[in-house]
C-alpha cells in the first residue's frame, strides 16, 4: 500500500460511518488547507472559518468520492470552491488559480501561484518554526536525520531509503519512527501542545 | 472525539505496534498488517496524537509556513461542527482496490479470449462459418489469464462475428487481429 492507499483506507472508514477517520485526515490535512487559503484569505479568522466550511463540505462530500484522484487533491479542490464561495458572498473577486496547480498537489507541492497575504505575526511564527526544525534536525544522530529527511523531503520508499543507506528496511523503519518522535518533541513547546492536549 | 463509542486512553505503546502505525502512515505497511493498525488506531487516542505529531512533522519538515498554519482549536471546532453532521453511510462509494483489479484483469482476459477465438481459426487458413468457435485449447495462455479467464460469452458472438467478416477482406488478416485486439484490450 502506499501514503495514498492509507487516506483511501481512512476514507472508507469514514463511508462506513466512522466520523473519527475524517478527524484524522482534518489532523493530517488542516495545515496544508490552511497554508493554502492564506494565500487567498487575509483575515486569519475568515481563514479558519472557510477552512472548517471546507473540511465539513469535503465529509459531505465522501460518499460521491470514488478514489479516481489523490483523497488531498479532491481536498484541495474542495476548498478552492469554497473559498471562490466565501468571495462571491462578499461581492468580491477570487484571485485566480492557475488549473494546473492543483495537478501539483499530487507531489504535496504547494506551489500554487497567488499572492502571499502573509502577516507579520505569520511570518514571525514560521520563521521560529523553521528555527525550530533545523534545530531538531541538527540534534538527530546522522543516520535518523538521513532517514528522516529521504523519507519526508525526498518521497523515497522504505525499500529505497533501505537501499540508500544500505540497511534493512526494518531498520530504516526504526529510525524513521525515531527521528519523527524526536523532531515532534522539539516542535511541541512552539505550537502548544502538551502531553496531554489534542494536536 | 463525539462519534461511535469514547475512545481509550490507554498509555501508549512503545515498540512494535507503534513503529506498525508509523510505517502504515507512510503507506509502507502490508494491507494485511493495515487493517489491524487501522482498528487500533480509530480506539486509542494516544495513537490519534502520535499520528497528529508525525503529521506536523510532515509539513515542519517541508515547511515552517505550512505547520505555521497550525491550529489546535481549528481541528477542535472541525470536530464539533462534524459531531453535528450525520454519521455517512457509503460503504460501496469507494471503488475497492480489487474491484479495480479485476476489472482490468477481465479485460486482459476478454483480449486473450478474442485472440484465441479469432487469431487461431485464421493462421489455421479456416473459413469461418456461421457459428462461432470453440475455444482452442493447444493455443498457450499465460497461467494469470487462464485462471481470470471466463467461460465463453455468446454475448460476444456478433462482436467476433464482425471481426470475422472483416478479416475476409483484409490485406493483412493475422496482424490486424492483433492490432484490433489490442485496442479493444485497453478499454
Amino acid at each position: 500500500m502506499t501514503e495514498r492507499d492509507a487516506d483511501l483506507e481512512l476514507v472508507r472508514r469514514v463511508q462506513r460511518g466512522d466520523k473519527r477517520a475524517f478527524e484524522l485526515l482534518v489532523a493530517k490535512y488542516q495545515r496544508r488547507i490552511s497554508r493554502l487559503l492564506s494565500r487567498m484569505i487575509r483575515d486569519p479568522s475568515d481563514i479558519e472559518d472557510v477552512t472548517q466550511e471546507a473540511f465539513i463540505k469535503a465529509y459531505r462530500a465522501l460518499p460521491n468520492f470514488r478514489g479516481d484522484s489523490a483523497f488531498y487533491t479532491w481536498l484541495y479542490r474542495i476548498a478552492i470552491n469554497t473559498a471562490k464561495n466565501h468571495f462571491a458572498a462578499q461581492g468580491r473577486r477570487a484571485p485566480t488559480v492557475v488549473s494546473n496547480d492543483i495537478e501539483d498537489q499530487e507531489d504535496g507541492e504547494d506551489s500554487i501561484r497567488l499572492s502571499d497575504t502573509a502577516t507579520p505575526d505569520s511570518l514571525y511564527q514560521s520563521k521560529q518554526v523553521g528555527l525550530a526544525v533545523n534545530r531538531a534536525i541538527d540534534q538527530l544522530p546522522a543516520d535518523l536525520r538521513t532517514a528522516i529527511v529521504l523519507r519526508e523531503l525526498e518521497g523515497l520508499s522504505y525499500d529505497e531509503i533501505a537501499a540508500a543507506m544500505n540497511c534493512p528496511v526494518g531498520t530504516v523503519r526504526s529510525r524513521i519512527f525515531r527521528a519523527r518522535e524526536a523532531i515532534a518533541q522539539e516542535l511541541r513547546p512552539l505550537l502548544g501542545t502538551s502531553n496531554d492536549e489534542r494536536w | 472525539m463525539n462519534s461511535g463509542p469514547a475512545p481509550q486512553s490507554a498509555p501508549p505503546e512503545p515498540g512494535a505496534d507503534v513503529e506498525r502505525l508509523c510505517a502504515w502512515f507512510d503507506g509502507e505497511l502490508d494491507d494485511a498488517a493495515a487493517g489491524p493498525v487501522l482498528d487500533r488506531l480509530l480506539r486509542d487516542r494516544a495513537l490519534q496524537q502520535r499520528y497528529a505529531r508525525w503529521s506536523m512533522v510532515g509539513d515542519a519538515l517541508r515547511s515552517s509556513e505550512v505547520l505555521a498554519g497550525h491550529s489546535p482549536q481549528l481541528c477542535a471546532r472541525i470536530s464539533q461542527a462534524l459531531a453535528d453532521e450525520p454519521a455517512l453511510l457509503a460503504p460501496a462509494a469507494l471503488r475497492p482496490a480489487l474491484k479495480r483489479h479485476l476489472a482490468s484483469g477481465f479485460a486482459v482476459a476478454a483480449a486473450a479470449a478474442v485472440l484465441v477465438l479469432v487469431a487461431v481459426p485464421q493462421l489455421r487458413g479456416s473459413a469461418p462459418g456461421g457459428e462461432a468457435p470453440a475455444l482452442v485449447s493447444s493455443v498457450p495462455v499465460h497461467p494469470d489469464m487462464a485462471a481470470a479467464r471466463p467461460a465463453r460469452d455468446p454475448r460476444l458472438d456478433p462482436y467476433l462475428q464482425a471481426h470475422r467478416d472483416f478479416m475476409g477482406s483484409g490485406v493483412m488478416p493475422a496482424a490486424a487481429v492483433y492490432l484490433r485486439s489490442g485496442s479493444e484490450g485497453e478499454r
